[in-house]
């Protein structure tokens, strides 16, 4: 009867247009990441070809190399809302460690990040207004609650009306997840065991905050005013969806000052560089052949201690942007939408995990790259200034970080808040539903 | 039989005080009073949304919190209709009236008689917002009566309704009456009341004032009783 209820034209209109939409965003997301596979053979090829320019390890050593971030096929369900999009990076022998987000040429007029102009988007912004709408429209008829109460018993009403509300959306939720399979399949995006159970953990996350947004949605059914149960919803709607994930946005943004400047951090960097190489060429002037072993024992001094300093300036910074994160994710949990926001960060594969895991993986490369360059530049080849065959550093494509999608570390904490959540809204909307039922 | 004795409502605008009903099986009873609440705070009483009062509630003799038998549906045996028109607009009347005979208990032949009465097949595929509302309470108030209920409540249920509704709605409370049916009626149109109920009670602020047959309320200045007890 309840599902009878539910199932008009105008809902059924309502699902088939946000089905609609949530698969028109799924295809922009599968776009996108073509074109980033795409732009994936272009860098590789190129940067294949810029290591065959190099006359020599001195040169290789100052332009260094960089290094691609290849998003999970994930990331389609999350094109426009994660955190970080297409990254590269810039690796070199000297201080240079940098990770940037180009705007040269076409990159300037690509989709700006951070909203909701992608499936998990529109599931949080229209699709949390859907839930709200049917868990008030539930309890808005009171003549027919009552009646139907009367015949059937009020808790076992009142149950009903949630049980075939949450089979109701989670039907359609499904409907979308299946829709946007057809969609990867026929783009010939295959997903992996570990992401399809990564989906899966989403499909949790999304079902409560549909359980979420529907026991709101029938406290503002409850009330004897239509109006002021309408207001409560718009103002729930905005605070949940719009104000609450700002707030959070804008505290980290603000915690995030505390963090080391990069050009603090380059430029301590580079005076530790510096100094190394005044003092080198000091005792030493130029290399050449005469004074190759001393210049050996002084690049193996640097390679102790003054490369660790310069890789202790990037640790110390790695562990500033942690806790930061940390906080982020600590603060996500304690409300539905923000533990939504994050944990779908971390499922894209372009959230703030994912760039940890990208910035170890560029500095443990680097750590790699200087102990090549050194062992070509001062023990193959000591020769500075004369044409050298050039070997690429790089194998098969080390320089592409493939990102994996994962879950923030206190997803389970965050679920539970969730549920503790929702628990003590469905007892306030039952204690309402039958307190107000005959107001 | 619907029966209150000495009860105590607290914490609640209107606080109920003192309170003493009996409308015994074959009577009708109008309760009037101008103030909503205080009808609102007796139907939850009777509907056992509201258990935080002191004194007695009976349906049948039976003690209104007393806890239901498991599976058993309905077993207070009363039944409430009020005025209001807050019906889901889109649901289909066929759902309705399917959803009710499931759970109703009512016989087929009982249904059939109904359904030719009404002339429903007509109207079966209609939504309940397409309907006129004199029509859709006229569907209630039959598919209400189908399963031999003991006890009626009704708050308003004929107010705003044509002159033929209103015939109809009286012939019918006659016909429960002398089915040994027990009809409470909560209003606050002192004309209908006695064309209604057997007795007729005024409430104020909580309180039953005043008791009287409809025979001695017809008597009475309408205009007099309006001012003494109804008017704020």
């Amino acid at each position: 009867m309840e599902l009878k209820r539910l199932l008009t034209k105008k809902m059924v209109g309502i699902l088939l247009f946000l089905l609609m939409l949530m698969a028109y965003f799924v295809q922009i997301g599968i776009d996108q990441y073509k074109s980033t596979v795409d732009n994936k053979e272009i860098f590789l090829d190129f940067e294949a070809k810029k290591v065959e320019q190099y006359i020599n390890y001195n040169q290789y050593g100052t332009y260094g190399f960089r290094i691609f971030f290849m998003p999970s096929p994930l990331s389609v369900f999350f094109s426009n809302s994660s955190s970080i999009s297409e990254l590269t990076s810039i690796v070199d022998a000297g201080e240079r460690l940098n990770i940037y987000n180009s705007f040269k040429g076409k990159a300037l007029f690509s989709e700006k990040l951070g909203g909701f102009k992608d499936f998990s988007g529109i599931m949080l912004l229209l699709g949390s207004l859907m839930f709200l709408y049917c868990g008030y429209e539930a309890l808005i008829h009171k003549d027919y609650l009552r009646f139907t109460g009367n015949l059937v018993g009020f808790r076992r009403l009142f149950l009903s009306i949630i049980i075939s509300r949450f089979f109701f959306l989670v039907i359609f939720f499904a409907g979308g997840v299946g829709i946007a399979f057809i969609q990867l399949k026929l783009n010939h995006i295959t997903l992996s065991r570990s992401e399809y159970n990564l989906l899966g953990f989403y499909v949790l996350n999304t079902v409560l905050l549909s359980l979420f947004f529907l026991a709101i949605g029938t406290i503002a059914g409850s009330f004897k005013s239509r109006f002021s149960g309408f207001v409560l919803l718009i103002i729930s709607w905005f605070l949940s969806v719009l104000l609450i994930p700002g707030l959070v946005s804008r505290l980290i943004s603000q915690k995030a000052d505390n963090i080391t400047p990069e050009y603090t951090l380059e430029l301590r960097k580079l005076k530790t560089l510096m100094e190394f190489e005044k003092r080198a060429f000091e005792k030493y002037g130029p290399t050449d052949t005469k004074n190759i072993s001393e210049v050996r024992e002084l690049i193996e001094s640097y390679w102790r201690n003054e490369l660790r300093k310069i890789q202790d300036l990037e640790k110390k910074l790695v562990m500033e942007v942690r806790k930061n994160i940390r906080r982020f994710q600590v603060f996500s949990i304690h409300f539905p939408t923000t533990f939504y926001l994050s944990v779908n960060n971390e499922i894209s594969s372009k959230g703030y995990n994912s760039f940890n895991s990208y910035y170890d993986y560029i500095r443990r490369l680097k750590e790699k790259f200087v102990r090549f360059y050194l062992d070509r530049r001062y023990y193959t080849d000591t020769t500075p200034d004369s044409l050298t065959k050039i070997e690429s550093f790089l194998k098969k494509n080390e320089n592409v970080f493939i990102a994996s999608s994962g879950l923030p570390g206190n997803f389970w904490g965050g679920c539970s808040v969730t549920l503790a959540y929702i628990f003590v809204l469905w007892i306030i909307s039952y204690v309402r539903f039958k307190k107000n039922l005959f107001l | 039989m619907i029966k209150i004795e000495k009860l105590f409502l607290k914490k609640r605008i209107p606080e109920i005080s003192e309170f003493d009903l009996c409308v015994a099986n074959g009577e009708s009873y109008v309760l009037l009073s101008s103030d909503d609440n205080a009808f609102n705070h007796l139907i939850n009483i009777f509907s056992r949304i509201e258990k935080n009062f002191k004194g007695r509630v009976e349906i049948d003799s039976e003690n209104i919190l007393e806890p239901h038998s498991k599976g058993e549906i309905n077993p207070d045996n009363l039944v409430f209709l009020s005025n209001g028109n807050q019906w889901p607009p889109d649901l289909k009347v066929k759902d309705w009236i399917d959803f009710f005979k499931k759970y109703s208990g009512a016989a087929e032949e009982e249904f059939e008689e109904i359904y030719i009465k009404l002339n429903i097949d007509r109207i079966s595929s209609c939504k309940i917002g397409e309907l006129p509302e004199i029509e859709w309470r006229r569907i209630l108030f039959s598919l209400v009566q189908l399963n031999g209920f003991g006890n009626y409540i009704f708050k308003d249920f004929a107010k705003g309704m044509p002159f033929d509704f209103n015939l109809e709605f009286k012939k019918t409370i006659q016909r429960l009456k002398k089915n040994g049916c027990a009809v409470l009626y909560f209003s606050n149109d002192v004309f209908l009341a006695p064309e209604i109920g057997d007795r007729v009670g005024f409430m104020k602020k909580g309180k039953l004032l005043l008791e009287l047959t409809s025979t001695a309320m017809k008597k009475i200045s309408i205009k007099e009783i309006y001012f003494q007890f109804l008017a704020e």
